[in-house]
């Protein structure tokens, strides 16, 4: 998986020049980022097709050669704060130029919720092993849940969006408990039948709507504005998406920020024994039961934000929004964009959201190419777009190499 | 003698109608090494996993340092400070030789889960020593060993993969070490490096006891203190190495006839 | 009690058709360990290739002639040409992927079975909606002491139970269910002991997408309607069947289905307000299985070798 002796390059020195590196960094990043944005608001198809053809040659590369990974991943590890910050700029300018273009910037927002969904998925399929195949579930009980309690108790979005995620984590425990004694093809059915119990409910239970869904979801307030009215930068009208982009930019990133944290603490690392090996784990002194549980939870937890979101945005829910496929196309995002890794996870889930979009040339065939790409995926690169990594415990490392040396 | 830090009494496992473990009786004394012997599906492992926790007995009771442990659930057996390693080892593969030993030492930690949600700040220090602790226990077992740190487990050789088990196991700083078949597909020069392995952990960890399951005959004459002999589910013999080889019913369960 | 018997047949119907969509899916699990989710598209498949070919037969002229021959002959060629589909998705998507991990190739096949159903819908003239499927199976009713027992039913149960005893001595009979149970039991040492793993799970396939088509078929012409989208649906309630059963077992497929389609329709029935709700309730059957005896009724305790 890693070219090359790690622990040597730990020993190497340091590189020079900081102020170089800093800048290599941010510069990489912009370009990347370019690429990627380019792809996603161009409308010219050859274009995009020559974009993508890019961006799939440089990851060709990058695997080809061990070595350029290594120096990148290193680079991007040490400048850390700068890429963040960066990466935040970035992706706070994204909708700017977009003005004229509320489609593109709907597309983002449904893109920024997707990446939220297959975090969610990811904490789940990816850290833990649990292969869950009815996520949809969590997403559609905290949409349902967000509107009904915002409908039913005239609550603002925020409290709403809280509780709904709160519900969407009591049904992960709901779930989560049976499934602790069933290994897993089992598994992947009792999390099947949870998700077409639920969807077969919202369908059939008065107070959901029925198949007709749930209407008329009160917008988001901030600061006194509803962000259903478009707003003015400078003086130029900006279409209501961009209050959503925004939004869903924020909860993104307090998403990261959980998936981040958990990853390096010791709960993500119980995840990751729990899926290698759960005897191992077990005989090693950790709570299988409850590290899977915790997984349901949290990644239910998530699905409930992305819910809320996806209800107070589009302000119309049903059923259908929340059917099996839509548990096949999370889990497709996760095991395509790279299990257990978050950036891998978002690349999949921009991946699964900008190409139907990308493919609506193709019309009735859109679908038909999107399972046909997600089998070439599978085939030639099941390892993911972005594939999970070891722990990176080089600076700590190099750190004690110094001090010791000292 | 002092007390036993570990001990079964009348141990019986049944599955359906195979009786896998038949009123087996040990004892384990501190810094003491006990082999368990036998001819294949003797039962061995079926008493490592009963005792771990893996499977509820049928009949019979496993104490530790005098607290009856039947029925336990595994995790908190080993946070007891009851460590084992596996016939065919079962390492975290898709994680690091490092991150194999940090989940030994983490996942026996008082509140670990409390811990896990706790500053960043905090952690940090804790990590850090963490991995100080770990690369130690590396160090100590192989230079390799701990050169390889940050490789995939899944991509360690066979020998390597053992000790990490080993080093995994002994993490927690465990009362009582359980190893099955340590030396099972190894090299003479293996071999003689697991013995001495054993033993260097036996004077290191003072206090610990460690059974011991094998089939190579050298390891066990060389390390072990006390033999229990299992055949069909029943010890058939107990007593030190010379004992027990001399015994002719041992002869015959392993070579089928008295040599 | 004419009603409960009514209930009774009807349970039957739906239990045959749920059989033998267990009984293919369950082969996959058994003998390769692969939960395909493409099996239940599978089924739509044998559907919309009998509707096109049905209306060539018609044409023709050649019901008219040999009705009941025609119909029989129809339903082998469906079989077949979807047995033919078995090799194409085994070749091109299960085989190369045999080696990685489980979750990957479950999503291969849900693709797969994405892909399927799409084709169906753009290729076949108005496929988006709803499709009036042919009657082929004989009309008429057999009357038993005021119990209504249409020839369809018969019929569908009849060539039910004639798969089932068809199956039944290929795995206990024959040198190819042989190494069917070998390759189950363990794949490497029959690979060793001569079996052609790649023919004899090609023809696990074959049998298998041979029964989907089937399936689909039968379950078209009871309803008299079909549509692309069943699938998922049908495929799920085979899987269900077949964990229910015990995933992996021939027989436990039968029982699973059996058990299913009384839990369907007698909970339709007897349930106020039942039948809008009725897949909750064979969800939750499911459900309370896997809780509480995971293994399926006929499943063996399977003691992870530790």
């Amino acid at each position: 998986m890693v070219g090359g002796d790690p622990y040597k390059l730990v020993i190497a020195p340091p590189a020079q020049k900081p102020a170089l590196r800093k800048l290599a960094a941010v510069g990489i990043l912009t370009t990347g980022f370019l690429v990627v944005y380019l792809i996603a608001v161009l409308r010219d198809q050859w274009i995009v097709l020559g974009l993508t053809g890019l961006a799939v040659a440089a990851l060709i590369v990058l695997d080809r050669r061990p070595a350029w990974k290594w120096e990148l991943t290193d680079l991007f590890a040490r400048e850390r704060s700068v890429v963040v910050v960066s990466a935040a700029i970035l992706a706070l300018l994204a909708p700017l130029p977009l003005r004229r273009d509320p489609y593109i910037l709907h597309v983002l927002v449904m893109v920024g919720i997707s990446m939220i969904l297959a975090i969610g998925l990811n904490f789940q399929v990816g850290s833990t092993g649990i292969p869950n195949l009815g996520f949809a579930a969590f997403y559609g009980v905290g949409a349902y849940a967000s509107s009904l309690l915002a409908i039913a108790f005239a609550l603002s979005f925020w409290t709403a969006i809280v509780l709904a995620a709160c519900v969407a984590a009591l049904f992960g425990f709901l779930i989560g408990v049976p499934s602790l004694k069933t290994r897993t093809y089992h598994l992947a059915l009792v999390s099947i039948a949870f998700g077409l119990v639920v969807y077969i409910l919202l369908n059939n239970l008065g107070f959901t709507g029925g198949p007709n869904g749930v209407k008329g979801i009160p917008a988001p307030v901030f600061l006194g504005q509803s962000l259903f009215t478009s707003v003015r930068i400078f003086g130029l009208a900006y279409p209501m998406q961009m209050n959503f982009y925004y939004l869903t930019l924020f909860f993104l990133a307090v998403t990261l920020l959980a998936a981040h944290c958990l990853y390096h603490s010791k709960i993500g690392l119980f995840w990751n024994a729990v899926r290698e090996d759960e005897v191992a784990a077990r005989c090693s002194g950790i709570n299988v039961s409850t590290a899977k549980i915790l997984a349901f939870c949290v990644g239910a937890f998530f699905a409930g934000i992305a819910g809320s979101l996806y209800a107070h945005y589009i302000g119309y829910i049903s059923p259908e929004n929340f059917n099996m496929n839509v548990s096949l196309l999370i889990l497709g995002m996760v095991i395509m964009g790279g299990m257990d890794s978050v950036l891998g996870t978002c690349a999949g889930a921009f991946l699964l959201t900008i190409a139907p979009e990308k493919f609506r040339a193709l019309a009735d065939y859109r679908m038909v190419a999107a399972g046909m790409i997600i089998i070439l995926m599978l085939m030639f690169r099941p390892a993911g777009i972005v594939p999970r990594r070891l722990r990176d415990y080089r600076h700590i490392l190099a750190r004690k190499r110094e001090t010791g040396a000292r | 003698m002092s007390e036993p830090i570990f001990s079964v009494w009348n141990l019986t496992m049944r599955f359906g109608g195979l009786t896998a473990v038949d009123a087996v009786s040990f004892d384990l004394y501190p810094d003491q090494i006990l082999a368990v012997i036998g001819p294949n599906g003797a039962g061995k492992t079926t008493v490592f996993n009963v005792v771990t926790g893996l499977y509820a007995p049928t009949e019979g009771e496993i104490r530790f340092r005098g607290q009856t442990i039947n029925g336990m659930a595994p995790h908190l057996i080993a946070r007891l400070g009851i460590k084992r390693t596996f016939q065919q080892s079962r390492l975290f593969e898709n994680l690091s030789v490092l991150d194999n030993v940090l989940v030994g030492m983490a996942a026996t930690a008082r509140h670990a889960f409390v811990r896990a949600t706790a500053r960043r700040d905090l952690l940090a220090q804790e990590l850090d020593r963490d991995i100080d602790v770990a690369l130690e226990l590396l160090g100590s077992f192989s230079a390799e060993l701990k050169q390889q740190c940050l490789k995939r487990a899944g991509d360690l050789t066979p020998g390597d993969r053992r000790k990490l088990e080993i080093c995994r196991a002994l993490a927690s700083s465990p009362v009582v070490l359980l190893l099955d078949e340590p030396a099972a597909g190894m090299d003479p020069r293996e071999t003689a490096e697991l013995m001495d392995d054993i033993l260097r952990v036996r004077r290191l960890k003072r206090g610990i006891g460690i059974i011991l399951i094998e089939h190579d005959m050298s390891v066990v004459r060389k390390t072990a203190d006390s033999v229990v002999v299992l055949s069909y589910g029943k010890i058939i013999a107990a007593g030190t190495f010379a004992d027990v080889s001399s015994n002719p019913t041992v002869q015959e369960a392993y070579l089928g006839s008295s040599v | 009690m004419t009603l409960f018997l009514q209930l009774v047949v009807a349970a039957l119907l739906v239990s045959c058709l749920y059989a033998l969509v267990a009984v293919g899916f369950t082969m996959y699990v058994g003998v390769i360990n692969l939960a395909n989710f493409s099996h239940g598209d599978a089924c739509v498949m044998g559907a919309f290739i009998l509707m096109p070919l049905f209306i060539l037969v018609s044409s023709l002229g050649w019901l008219e002639a040999a009705g009941a021959l025609v119909i029989v002959l129809l339903f082998l060629v469906v079989s077949a040409l979807t047995g033919l589909w078995g090799i194409v998705i085994y070749r091109i998507l299960v085989r190369p992927l045999l080696g990685a991990p489980r979750l990957i190739l479950l999503l291969a096949t849900v693709a797969a079975g994405q892909v399927i159903r799409e084709v169906i819908r753009v290729v076949y003239p108005n496929g988006s909606n709803p499709q009036v499927f042919p009657r082929i199976l004989p009309e008429g009713t057999l009357s038993l002491g005021g119990l209504a027992l249409g020839h369809d039913v018969l019929a569908i149960v009849l060539v039910t139970v004639a798969v089932i005893l068809g199956l039944n001595f290929i795995i206990l009979r024959t040198r190819l269910g042989m190494a069917m149970r070998a390759v189950s039991q363990n794949a490497d040492v029959a690979q060793m002991m001569g079996v052609n793993m790649d023919r004899t799970v090609t023809i696990v396939f074959v049998i298998g997408s041979a029964l989907a088509g089937l399936a689909g078929l039968l379950n078209g012409s009871y309803y008299g309607i079909t549509k692309f989208s069943i699938g998922s649906n049908l495929g799920i309630k085979g899987f269900s069947a077949a964990v229910i059963g015990g995933l992996g077992d021939f027989y436990g497929a039968i029982i699973g289905g059996f058990l299913l389609g009384f839990i369907e329709v007698f909970s339709a029935a007897y349930i106020p307000d039942g039948s809008s709700y009725q897949d909750v309730f064979s969800f939750l059957a499911v459900i309370l299985f896997l809780l509480f005896r995971p293994r399926g009724i006929l499943g063996e305790r399977l003691y992870e070798k530790v």
